[in-house]
């Protein structure tokens, strides 16, 4: 049998450490598994991949970080509000290159458009603190109450600090009608964690929760992600229904999650005081991959690989067209 | 018992909200309760007295009621964390709080098993941290205590994750313990991993998805992993070398024979033969698998060892190459779970 015939059942840990399986896209998952320079001459002598041109800075679709170590107290417990607004601020300006918050706003968001704005509940919530920033963003460009809505999976709220519940409905084609029919605009709150079943669980994990019926058996359902480590996540993402909408996604890395997810070990929470912004969601998942990655091997003071490897990244890329899955053609900006 | 009231609803969110040291909005308390209903259970719980019992010896007070999940609505309590469970024969889960005079606010999820063997492997998967003496087996840190005792596992926790409230968590944890009383067993497969270098209780799964978060060796099932199996990975250090063992329980010979001729092939990439296969790859370590046939009485099941991120060819080599004694699988009860 083959390599390319095995590849139908999937890679395994040695196309890893080959550098086989996603290297066109430079992950460098490799090294994420223990890879070490002292290969063997047998595959040594397997062909490199090809190498691409690095594309220009300008084409390289950028993602901010921005971090202020006093956002949140040591016991995590406290978050300063006006260093999550300060940081907001500085990655959405440095994002555009406009010269406040509103007019980076003003970039994706007309005065009336409605926005929704996809946060997590579970287990890691998005810190209040980080919508409550981008809620006065979108107050000063003028969003009428009427046309916010905050939410995830079946809870909604309407309008900025004073808004009111609503129940959140899903169309016929299971995705809530928040994004398929109602509108314009489409901000992702996600947080920073690591996830039992899929790797990662950040930006395009996060739209779970705008569709319904899944399940992990992925039988009879309109999204059947689960399989193969959650590798088909980008397909939520894909689904016509959200074409067009989801234009920025801002990373709340306040504190982060390294090992398991969402179930929460506080052993394994950190405080990286930061948010991770961009426009393109994969290049967004891939830093944030490599941030969670580092913090994991400084924990153990060694590899420790993030197990199961993250595929739906680059499958999101590879197979979705989403988004930009190799870190050598992201531009990532720390402010 | 009744149904829940809108005030454990309101403090079951907002505890969840605060574990990463958010604050909750009344509405989104609100709104994550709404959807809570489905969680109660119509009638008493076995696990109510425990809990109860647990409280008061600890001497801290009940704050609202309990909630109870089964393993069809266990996603309502974690959205996407219920595999993690449910790859084990899991059957319940009861939550609730409790709180300290002071104020501080603590909380409790017993997970109940059908088998114990069940419920220790799931302890075993995340069982980092400090080892305080309660309960069979129990991992502690940043105020969390995880505990395994009979078919029973327990996570008690303080709200905030404060460590200065370790002797509080430690002694809700103990009382919850002496209020289930009755403990379990290993499961057998452990007993068959040499101790020799062994550097802690291996881990305990059934299923391919617990193995790639373990350790991931591939997107197929190239083990045959599966409910009917049973499987344990410890990590061994011998002197300056490092490795891994993996041992699978498999019900009869063929399917262990299948297994690892699969894993010779695919994985190792060498034909499979009758003989203990051992190979050096790409980073350097060293890889192999050897089956071994079960004894009778229990002659129709099989052993396969896997040796896997080995520094040292020797220690490899000694790890699959000797028969694993040791008792055989234990019987199972209640049919296909997990």
């Amino acid at each position: 049998m083959t390599r390319d015939e095995r590849r139908r059942g999937g890679y395994t840990r040695r196309d890893f450490l080959r550098g086989t399986a996603l290297g066109s896209l430079g992950w460098g998952l490799a090294a994420q598994v223990g890879c070490t320079q002292d290969r063997p001459p047998a595959a040594a002598a397997q062909p490199p991949p090809t190498p691409q041109p690095a594309p220009a800075a300008a084409d390289k679709p950028k993602v901010v970080i921005a971090r202020r170590p006093d956002a949140i107290s040591e016991d995590g417990q406290t978050v300063q509000s006006p260093a999550v607004a300060e940081m907001l601020t500085a990655a959405l300006r440095e994002l555009t290159g406009k010269d406040s918050l509103a007019a980076a706003l003003g970039t994706w968001v007309r005065p009336l458009d409605c926005v929704g704005i996809k946060k997590t509940l579970m287990m890691t919530p998005t810190h209040q603190e980080l919508v409550d920033a981008l809620w006065a963003g979108l107050q000063q460009i003028g969003v009428p109450a009427a046309n916010l809505m905050t939410w995830d999976r079946n809870r909604g709220h309407r309008g900025y600090a004073d808004g009111k519940m609503e129940e959140i409905e899903y169309a016929a084609n299971h995705v809530c009608k928040v994004c398929s029919e109602w509108a314009h605009v489409l901000i992702n709150l996600p947080g920073l964690k690591s996830h039992w079943l899929s790797g990662i669980g950040v930006c395009l994990k996060n739209w779970v929760g705008a569709v319904n019926g899944v399940n992990v058996m992925d039988q009879d359902v309109a999204f059947p992600f689960h399989g193969d480590s959650c590798a088909d996540l980008g397909m939520i993402a894909a689904h016509p229904a959200f074409q067009g909408k989801m234009k920025l996604h801002i990373v709340d890395g306040l504190r982060g999650l390294f090992e398991g997810g969402p179930q929460v070990n506080p052993q394994y929470l950190w405080n990286y005081g930061g948010l991770i912004v961009g426009t393109d969601q994969v290049a967004v998942d891939r830093v944030c991959l490599d941030i969670i990655q580092k913090r994991r091997n400084e924990f153990k003071g060694e590899e420790w690989p993030l197990n199961p490897p993250p595929k739906h990244i680059m499958v999101a890329a590879e197979k979705y067209a989403l988004g930009e899955a190799n870190l050598e053609r992201i531009q990532v900006v720390e402010v | 018992m009744a149904g829940p009231t809108d005030a454990m609803v309101l403090l079951l969110t907002v505890a969840a909200l605060s574990m990463a040291g958010c604050r909750a909005t009344p509405e989104e308390a609100s709104a994550a309760g709404q959807s809570a209903p489905s969680a109660s259970a119509p009638t008493e719980d076995p696990a109510d007295a425990q809990f109860r019992q647990a409280i008061k010896t600890a001497g801290l007070e009940a704050s609202g009621d309990l909630a109870h999940y089964s393993r069809q609505t266990l996603y309502e309590f974690m959205d996407g964390g219920a595999e993690r469970y449910l790859g084990y024969t899991f059957e319940a889960l009861t939550t609730g709080g409790a709180r300290r005079p002071d104020g501080e606010a603590f909380r409790v999820e017993l997970y109940r098993f059908e088998r114990s063997a069940d419920a220790y492997g799931l302890w075993s998967t995340d069982a980092n941290g400090e080892h305080p003496p309660v309960g069979q087996r129990a991992a502690y840190g940043y105020g969390l205590v995880q505990m395994w005792q009979g078919p029973y596992v327990a996570r008690v926790y303080h709200e905030k994750y404060r460590d200065s409230t370790r002797e509080t968590v430690l002694a809700l944890g103990a009382a919850l313990v002496q209020a289930i009383g009755e403990e379990g067993e290993l499961p057998p497969l452990l007993a068959r991993f040499p101790a020799e270098g062994r550097e802690s209780d291996p881990v305990f799964f059934h299923l391919h998805t617990a193995l790639n978060h373990l350790y991931y060796l591939g997107d197929a099932n190239l083990l045959g992993l599966g409910a009917e199996t049973d499987a344990a990975l410890a990590s061994y250090r011998r002197g300056e070398h490092r490795a891994k063992l993996l041992l699978v329980q498999y019900p009869t010979a063929e399917a262990a024979g299948t297994a690892r001729q699969g894993f010779v092939r695919e994985y190792l990439e060498r034909t499979p033969t009758e003989h203990a296969v051992l190979t050096r790859l790409e980073d350097g370590k060293w890889a192999g698998a050897a089956a071994w046939n079960e004894p009778a009485p229990a002659a129709d099941g099989a052993v396969l060892c896997i040796v896997l991120d080995a520094t040292d060819r020797l220690v490899a080599s000694d790890l699959i190459g000797r028969q694993p004694s040791g008792p055989a699988r234990a019987g199972r009860r209640g049919g296909s779970r997990p």
